[in-house]
């Protein structure tokens, strides 16, 4: 089944890439973010490095549709304990952009989109997992190196705040997710 | 709702229409009278010590219209209110006269000769006795009586102002039934007198017995009502006078014994405890005489969770658990010789008995509600009546004379009729086991006089066959009494006893010695803590000492928390002891589970002698208890920590 459910999948995207008309785009990149939450930067440092995955279709004019993945984590050594923790956040975003006229070398473009973020912190025998819905907004650069491929950079800000009650094993309190971030991207347009 | 408890195993009995209070601030009489008034109830009195000590506000109240449960039902929805607890009464944990041949067998066992070798106790010692008061004139405990510097007696003024009048040997908070009080704490029972005995009996005076503490001094708490009960109220106004004395008045009281119990859980009496602990005072109770689990039902006080309590149970000579002693693999310390104890009584409160066969004289022992002989004794034939079963046993010789009985198959007090019956004027009974043992006739009658004898004795009784013997049975100021109540003041005395020895000691170091010392003893495994009877002279010659300190935090980080507990133990080794430890465990317990190993930690991980675990990842509100046994080489364990709960 999920063989079969690949190929179509396999099949869909290189049609896309030969008829789409360069209506798509798909891109990777690598981000540097500064996470939201003092708290978090405490514990885990105010850096973070982590990938980007997006990809659009534009359904009219210079109006796209976006989709795009991103994550971050980071450990920190438990004082006294010695224990590892780890937190991870992960961000899938739909959105809408609108980027200046095609056909230039040099494009930029706005985005805004709908986050879905993932929470997910282990530490001391325990995991803590949540999700919580927020927002991202963002503008950035394209440079074409070549007719359809690109290099670009981005810089977004994601929020989604995640309200936790008191439990056996987490305090009451808001945590902030997301951040500030800057991405480095490659891609290609069909 | 609150609901009084009634557990199996024993009652929790308390004063119908009354309650003990704790209000959350320190309300004044006033206010409290205000609340108690909302439920037609009355301010009894203030634990004006305890309030002052905690920052809260400690009351009695009273109500003639309402009962203690409706008292507790309303008080508990008060938001001013903090805690309640019916005013529990609770037994002394003694029981029927039981006593074995050797008289002070209880010493031999624990060693007491040879830790007297290194100190037989110091006057600048203070062990006070929470019972039914102490005979304070009795010869053997005059003269190791406490007697308040600051007060002069019978004056009826409170010359040194600490609120209590003529409190020369310590107080009567138990007068009347009422919660009365006086400031004469006599014992009209023997209770308290023969738990005073065994602590601090003036030794080597020539005269009756020895306590653990030849020299030390006892202060008297007096706390058996009339009624023969002992109320919380009572106890916490004692504890609290301890404390006071402690405090305020530089008395260097260093134990208090508490050999009675029940059955009720009562937080006003617990935090009285802690308070004494907060002074350094270690607080030793009886386990209880019921043979049941502590752990499963509880018996306080023993079975509070403060590390100031040391909860005793009682062994016998054969080092096994008395058959009537409470146990607890979580909630029992320690054992102790429980069973036959010879010690001080009020005069005429103890009888003793002696068997005058040709020229040899044998130590017996009267059954209690015994006939009593003229003062220059009972003579008469020494008849043999086999087993003593029915009529059919007795021989029409022993008309008129002496029946020689065999203990077993019936009651001594079925033997005793029969005997009577058969026209017998005394009876012997002797032990169908080695040693001698001690009886009850069960009940006050017109008994003709009895005494039990070890078998070896009568075993040459009888096979002399009819021949002349006298008997003679008279009041005397010692008695044999068993009962974990006369466990209890054994460790009590070896508390009194370490701290003449090592006066620097804090109450922690104080009875890590003592546990440390015991006698690990296969019988006792998993029945106590300590799996261990006291060895005074092992605890006072303990060169390994085993301090534990445990403390619990918390840990966050961004989302997550956990408890966890910091362990910490170190090892006092005296230079060429000759005594070393090859390895210590760690053990851990909760939530009323057993201990069990979770860390190991050879010596040479020691850094200065010292040691450091952190325990992770605890259940928060769960509560865990730990402590740290050291083994030798050979796998025995030579030393154990107290047990420290978070």
């Amino acid at each position: 089944m999920r063989k079969v459910v690949f190929m179509i999948g396999l099949t869909v995207f290189f049609s896309v890439l030969l008829f789409g008309g360069d209506r798509f785009f798909v891109s990777a990149g690598a981000a540097v973010v500064f996470p939201a939450d003092s708290r978090y930067k405490d514990f885990y440092g105010s850096v973070q490095f982590g990938p980007e995955l997006r990809a659009g279709y534009d359904f009219f004019d210079n109006f796209y549709l976006w989709l795009g993945y991103s994550s971050f984590s980071a450990c920190y050594t438990v004082p006294v304990l010695l224990d590892e923790a780890k937190v991870n956040q992960r961000f899938l975003a739909l959105g809408a952009g609108w980027e200046t006229r095609r056909g230039r070398r040099l494009q930029s473009d706005f985005f805004a989109a709908l986050v879905v973020a993932e929470l997910e912190e282990q530490a001391m025998g325990e995991t803590f997992k949540t999700s919580v819905v927020g927002f991202e907004l963002g503008t950035g650069l394209r440079y074409f190196i070549k007719k359809k491929v690109f290099v670009g950079t981005t810089v977004s800000y994601s929020e989604a705040r995640a309200t936790l009650v008191e439990t056996e094993i987490s305090a009451a309190g808001r945590r902030w997710l997301g951040g500030l971030r800057l991405i480095a991207n490659l891609g290609i347009r069909f | 709702m609150f609901a009084l408890q009634t557990q199996a195993g024993g009652d929790a009995s308390y004063k119908e229409g009354e309650v003990l209070v704790k209000f959350k601030t320190r309300l004044t009489r006033a206010e409290a009278g205000m609340v108690a008034g909302d439920f037609a109830a009355e301010i009894v009195k203030e634990f004006t010590t305890l309030s002052e000590m905690r920052q809260n506000a400690y009351f009695l109240i009273a109500s003639e219209q309402r009962t203690t449960q409706q008292l507790l039902d309303g008080l508990r929805a008060r938001p001013e209110v903090e805690a309640l607890s019916p005013n529990y009464r609770r037994r002394l944990q003694r029981l029927p006269n039981d006593p074995k041949l050797d008289q002070l067998w209880g010493m031999n066992k624990i060693a007491a000769a040879d830790a007297w070798e290194k100190n037989s106790g110091s006057a600048g010692v203070v062990l006070a006795v929470m019972d039914s008061g102490v005979d304070y004139r009795h010869e053997d405990l005059a003269a190791n009586m406490w007697r308040n510097p600051g007060e002069i007696a019978a004056n009826g003024v409170d010359d040194d102002g600490n609120g209590f009048v003529d409190d020369v040997y310590g107080y009567d908070f138990a007068a009347d039934n009422n919660g009365g009080q006086d400031s004469d704490p006599m014992d009209f029972d023997s209770h308290g007198t023969h738990v005073a005995g065994t602590i601090a009996a003036v030794g080597n005076n020539g005269i009756g017995v020895c306590g653990i503490n030849w020299n030390a001094r006892i202060m008297a708490l007096k706390v058996f009502r009339p009624d023969t009960y002992i109320y919380d109220s009572d106890s916490i106004d004692a504890l609290a006078y301890a404390v006071l004395m402690k405090r305020n008045f530089g008395v260097n009281l260093v134990a208090i014994n508490a050999s009675y119990g029940g059955r009720g859980d009562n937080r006003m009496l617990k935090d009285a405890i802690a308070e004494a602990g907060d002074q350094g005072i270690a607080f030793i109770c009886a386990a209880g005489n019921d043979g049941t689990d502590n752990d499963t039902i509880p018996f306080y006080p023993a079975a509070y969770d403060l590390p100031n309590i040391i909860a005793v149970t009682a062994t016998d000579i054969n080092d096994q658990l008395a058959s009537f002693s409470n146990y607890g693999a979580n909630s029992v310390d320690i054992a102790a010789p429980g069973v036959g104890i010879l010690s001080t009584v009020p005069a005429g409160m103890g009888l003793e008995g002696t068997l005058i066969s040709g020229t040899k004289v044998v130590n017996a022992l009267p059954l209690e509600f015994s006939g009593s002989t003229p003062a220059v004794g009972l003579t008469g034939q020494l008849v043999d009546c086999g087993s003593g079963l029915d009529g059919s046993f007795f021989p029409a010789a022993v008309t008129g004379n002496i029946a020689l009985i065999e203990r077993g198959d019936k009651t001594f007090k079925e033997k005793t009729l029969n005997a009577q019956n058969a026209g017998a004027v005394a009876a012997v009974i002797y032990n169908n086991e080695a040693g001698n043992f001690s009886g009850t006739l069960g009940e006050a009658g017109n008994w003709i006089p009895v005494i039990a004898l070890a078998r070896e004795d009568g075993l040459l009784e009888k096979a002399q066959a009819i021949h002349p013997v006298t008997i003679l049975i008279r009041t005397s100021t010692y008695d044999l009494m068993e009962g974990t109540s006369m466990a209890a003041p054994h460790v009590c005395g070896a508390v009194g006893l370490l701290a003449a020895q090592y006066p620097a000691d804090g109450l922690v170091k104080r009875i890590a010695r003592i546990y440390s010392g015991a006698d690990r003893l296969d019988s006792l495994d998993k029945k106590m803590k300590t799996g261990a009877r006291l060895n005074l002279v092992r605890s006072i010659s303990q060169n390994l000492v085993l301090t534990l300190a445990v403390f619990r935090q918390q840990v966050s980080v961004w989302v997550l928390r956990k408890d966890f507990a910091q362990v910490y133990f170190c090892v006092e080794n005296d230079p060429g002891s000759g005594i070393s430890a090859e390895k210590y465990g760690i053990y851990r317990n909760s939530a009323g589970g057993s201990f069990r190993l979770i860390k190991e930690v050879a010596a040479n991980e020691l850094q200065n002698n010292a040691y450091t675990f952190y325990d992770k990842y605890l259940d928060k509100g769960m509560a865990y208890s730990y402590r740290v046994e050291a083994r030798n080489a050979q796998g025995e364990v030579i030393a154990v920590s107290i047990t420290q709960s978070i």
